[in-house]
This record gives structure tokens, C-alpha cells and sequence, in this order.
């Protein structure tokens, strides 16, 4: 019978004193999908396996609202270094897509080991036998969405309709969450292509702002917020850099903590 | 053959701003007022201007929704049997999965189906106890309490394609029905596909309880959603048509274990027929091997 009783290689454990598992994401230059770098180092269990073809590296891709999960095994060819290029059908996908980057045991049936020096693990596993199943995730990182928080969070969008200079900050709930700042075109294009990056991300600063305030008003006084991964993020980052966050009532500054956060990052698209 | 990508919906920041218009908070004092009331007079009247409304609301372009060929009963639409279920997939097999989970999309098919003739505004109102949608508008508006307004305001909204700010993107799969037979139908075309072992009749009715609905769906979008692995879901269908997941402790329990395992083991790498077996031998004493 598996248990959780084994040593796994992640940044948030502590199992391991020999080696490292660090992964790496990119978008693939066409088409709907990740380049995944996997490498793991140092003299370890992990790295015995995939050496032997015992461990592959694998990469499990999300999409919750489209109730889509499923895991990439990459062949295993007995290297502790791998670029994994997975894809995805657009058709089959509700953004946002999370992949997370995994080693897992490739074996046919457990099989039994008792952990040593040699094994890279801390003391505590010292002489503990441990059973090693098909599937075993031996070393993981966190899920990334595919888009980092930040440059999803805000997205610049032409509207000809706005007077000249003006923009409006909207919350858009259809791929996870994000908000939608409509700019007339002159603007817009200028936000795209500005010729001071200083003004622009004062700009950005006031946008950011207006979206706590959305925030707050809207989730302020529910635990709502947490059902979007990419709040549950901007919430992490703000208690990490000691700001508030629209949990505190009326002692919340959106003004103060966007401020706190240039320079920003965002993504443009004149069809949105 | 229909274009998959090409299908009309409702614009989806529209659609938001007028449920919040139309539902509006409980503090607010606006519950019961004139926007909602305004609102169900058209969903009882059953007739264009209903539709006009929700179009109004804006409309993401592309082809116009495919519909059945033949009218929908208030009960079938509130509560799909299996034929009608049939007649849902089929009349949208080709409705892609990025547009089956919006309520955008439910909502102007309703809208077309309403068009067409195949069904009544009123039937949106329709409650689950078999009183008519019709009645149940008449009798909240004839009276003061504002209560029965905003409920049948959000009842129709919610048949209609879902709610957003309540239940965000769980709820077409939740609160729209037909959006519901839908997507059952294909979890469980899905698990037939797998393993062949029952019809798609029984592995749908296995997933009709709204108890086992509900757990699967909140754990795939939101708490869980390992569930919704490739390898995992159609294992949990089948080993709930067998007999697992009985009560809705029973179903908590075998997610909860699922979830469990799933930290330690990459089930969804090791293909539908192992994690059946796995479960299968934890919540069925089944004395096969996994």
C-alpha cells in the first residue's frame, strides 16, 4: 500500500540534502502550448531513478473551468535534463491553463528501498524503507499559470467610444479574473508604444488602483475571491511585501499598495 | 457540420453587468423593485421582447446556435430525462468545451430555442417541484414581498445559463439544466468509451443525483480538480454506476481519498483502468488488482 511516508525533491520540502529539482516555463513560439526545462542535480535518489529509466520527467497541465487535467510523460531517456514541449487544443481549454512540472516513477511495479547517505536525503531517512510505486511523484514544483499573475491581471483594450485620454477599468470574471482597461485609441497605442515609461506606468498605478477598489467592493466582505487563483496570488504577494489587501475593511489604501507595486506588467490587445 | 468555433453568445461583460442589475444586493433595497419586475413580466409573457432584452444585453458574433428539431416540455427542459438528453447531445455535439462551460453560450441558445418557438420564457421560472414557471411569476409578482421577486429572477437567470457572481464559472454546470445534461452526457460517453462495461445510459444516471453532480463538479472546477483528470473522472463515473458513492458523505469520502493519493501518486499517468481498480478496491471490496 502507498503512503505519503517518502522523500520528495521540492523547493518546499525539506527531504533532500544532495540536490535540486528547478524547472523552468516558456510559451512555444506557435500554437497553444509550454516549453517545460526540467533538470535535477546532485547524487540523489531522484536522479538514480531517471538514470536508470525508472523516473521520467512529466508535466501536468489544467484548465480547471473547462474540467480538463492531464499529465505529460515525457519519454524517459535516462538524462537528468529535459525540455518538454506540451500542447494543448484551444477548443478544449477555458483560460487559465496551470502547468505544473513533475519527476514520477515510470516502473512497472513498487519496488522497496532503504534510504541512505547515498540517497541524498536528510538523517531522518536514514535506514527508513520506503516503497517506491508506479506513479510516485518523487519531485515536483508548483503549478505556473501560463501567464505570469501580474501580466494577466491587467489587459489594455481600444475603444473609440471613450473621449480622447479617458480610460475605464472594468472586472472581467470569463478567464479567471482580470480587468479590462478600455482606453480611447490614441491612448491606447501611446500605453503600447510610450515615450516615457515614467508616465505610463503612472497611468498603470491609477488602472491598478481602480481594480483593488473593484476588488474591495466586490469581495471585500466575502471569501469569494479565493475561488480566483490569480487573486489568491495578488492576495499572497501583498501579505508577503507586508501591504494590506481588501480584507481590512476601510484601513485598505488601493491608491498606496498599487503604488507599491510599479512597475507593472501588462498585456495589450486592440480587438479586446 | 457546424463551425465550432463560429457559435453567437452573449457578450460575457454584458451579461455580468445586467445579472448585477438584475440581482441586485440585499442591502441594496432594490430587491423586488421595478428593474426585476420589469424583467419578469417579460420572461411571463412569452414572447419576443423577452429575447430582444437578453440580446441587448450584447452578443459576441458567430453563427447562429444550432436547436432541436421539436419542441421542449417545462419539465423536460427543467429536468432533462435521458431522452431528452440524447437529443441535447446530439443537436450539440460539436459545441466545443471552451463555449459548453459559458453561460454566454446557454444563454443565447435559449434564447434561439425561445425564437424558434421550442420553448417558453416561462419555463425558466419553473421550480423543481413540478410547479409551472408561469404560476410561480404570477404569484410573485401579484404579491409585495419582494423575496419571490428576486428568487424567480434568479431562477430564470440561472436556467437560463447560470449566475456568474454567485457561483462564477461552475455555474453552467451547475444551475443551467440543459448546460447540466450536456456535460453529464459527455462524462459519461466518456467512461463508456474507457472501459465499455455500461451503457451511457446507466454511467448518466449514475451522475444524475445532485449530490454526486454537485461534489464532482465543485472538486473539478474549484476544490479538486484532479477529479477532472483524463485517467481519473471517467474511473470515478464508472465506480460510482458500480455502486461507490452512495450517500453524500460517501461521496466526500471517496474524493476526499482520490485528492489524498493524488499528493503521493500521479494517478492520471497510469491510465483510467488502474485508478479504477484502485478505487474500486478501496470503496467497492473489489478483489481486483490495480
Amino acid at each position: 500500500m502507498l503512503n505519503g511516508n517518502y522523500p520528495v525533491l521540492s523547493q518546499d520540502r525539506l527531504d533532500y540534502v544532495n540536490g535540486t529539482y528547478v524547472t523552468a516555463i516558456a510559451r512555444l513560439p506557435q500554437g497553444n502550448g509550454m516549453a517545460v526545462r526540467h533538470a535535477v542535480d546532485g547524487s540523489n535518489l531522484v536522479v538514480g531513478l531517471l538514470e536508470r529509466g525508472e523516473a521520467a520527467f512529466a508535466t501536468e497541465v489544467s484548465s480547471p473551468y473547462a474540467t480538463y487535467r492531464r499529465i505529460h510523460i515525457a519519454e524517459p531517456r535516462r538524462e537528468i535534463t529535459l525540455t518538454q514541449e506540451v500542447t494543448w487544443e484551444t477548443e478544449k481549454i477555458v483560460p487559465p491553463v496551470y502547468v505544473r512540472p513533475l519527476v514520477i516513477s515510470v516502473l512497472d511495479k513498487p519496488i522497496s528501498v532503504r534510504l541512505n547517505g547515498q540517497h541524498g536525503v536528510h538523517d531522518l531517512w536514514h535506514d527508513v524503507e520506503v516503497s517506491v510505486a508506479p506513479g510516485t511523484i518523487l519531485a515536483h514544483d508548483q503549478f505556473w499559470r501560463t501567464s505570469s499573475t501580474m501580466e494577466s491581471l491587467i489587459r489594455l483594450a481600444s475603444n473609440d467610444e471613450l473621449s480622447e485620454g479617458a480610460y475605464r477599468v472594468e472586472m472581467n470574471t470569463g478567464e479567471g479574473l482580470h480587468f479590462i482597461v478600455q482606453m480611447h485609441p490614441k491612448l491606447f497605442w501611446w500605453m503600447v508604444n510610450p515615450d516615457k515609461t515614467r508616465h505610463r506606468d503612472s497611468i498603470l498605478t491609477g488602472c491598478l488602483s481602480r481594480a483593488f477598489e473593484l476588488i474591495h467592493a466586490e469581495f471585500g466582505d466575502t471569501d469569494r475571491w479565493r475561488e480566483f487563483p490569480v487573486l489568491r496570488a495578488l492576495h499572497r504577494r501583498l501579505v508577503d511585501d507586508g501591504l494590506g489587501t481588501w480584507e481590512d475593511g476601510n484601513s485598505f489604501n488601493p491608491d498606496e499598495v498599487a503604488s507599491r507595486l510599479r512597475p507593472l506588467s501588462f498585456t495589450a490587445n486592440p480587438d479586446d | 457540420m457546424i463551425d465550432p468555433l463560429d457559435i453567437e453568445t452573449i457578450d460575457r461583460p454584458g451579461l455580468e453587468q445586467a445579472q448585477k442589475n438584475l440581482l441586485p444586493k440585499r442591502d441594496s433595497g432594490a430587491r423586488g423593485g421595478q428593474e426585476q419586475r420589469a424583467f419578469l413580466h417579460l420572461a411571463i409573457g412569452d414572447d419576443a421582447e423577452f429575447c430582444r432584452i437578453v440580446k441587448s444585453w450584447g452578443l459576441r458574433q458567430g453563427k447562429t446556435p444550432p436547436v432541436m428539431d421539436t419542441p421542449l416540455s417545462e419539465r423536460e427542459l427543467s429536468d432533462p430525462p435521458w431522452s431528452t438528453e440524447c437529443v441535447i447531445a446530439s443537436t450539440w455535439e460539436d459545441l466545443p468545451v471552451n463555449l459548453a462551460a459559458r453561460p454566454e453560450t446557454w444563454t443565447r441558445i435559449h434564447v434561439e430555442m425561445i425564437e424558434r418557438g421550442l420553448i417558453r420564457s416561462s419555463y425558466l421560472a419553473a421550480s423543481g417541484n413540478g410547479e409551472s414557471g408561469k404560476r410561480l411569476i404570477a404569484r410573485a409578482l401579484k404579491g409585495d414581498d419582494p423575496q419571490p421577486v428576486d428568487a424567480c429572477v434568479r431562477t430564470v437567470l440561472r436556467h437560463l445559463g447560470g449566475v456568474i457572481e454567485a457561483r462564477a464559472n461552475r455555474t453552467a454546470f451547475l444551475d443551467c439544466p440543459l448546460a447540466r445534461a450536456w456535460w453529464r452526457h459527455r462524462y459519461a460517453k466518456e467512461a463508456h468509451k474507457c472501459f465499455g462495461r455500461r451503457r451511457v445510459e446507466d454511467l448518466s444516471a449514475a451522475l444524475r443525483p445532485a449530490f454526486r453532480w454537485e461534489a464532482l463538479v465543485e472538486a473539478m472546477v474549484s476544490k479538486l480538480t484532479v477529479i477532472g483528470d483524463s485517467a481519473i473522472r471517467p474511473a470515478l463515473a464508472q465506480c460510482l454506476a458500480d455502486g461507490a458513492g452512495g450517500t453524500s458523505r460517501e461521496v466526500a469520502d471517496l474524493l476526499g481519498w482520490i485528492g489524498r493519493r493524488t499528493t503521493v501518486q500521479a494517478l492520471g499517468a497510469l491510465g483510467p483502468e488502474y485508478v479504477r481498480k484502485l478505487i474500486a478496491e478501496q470503496f467497492l471490496g473489489s478483489q481486483e488488482t490495480a
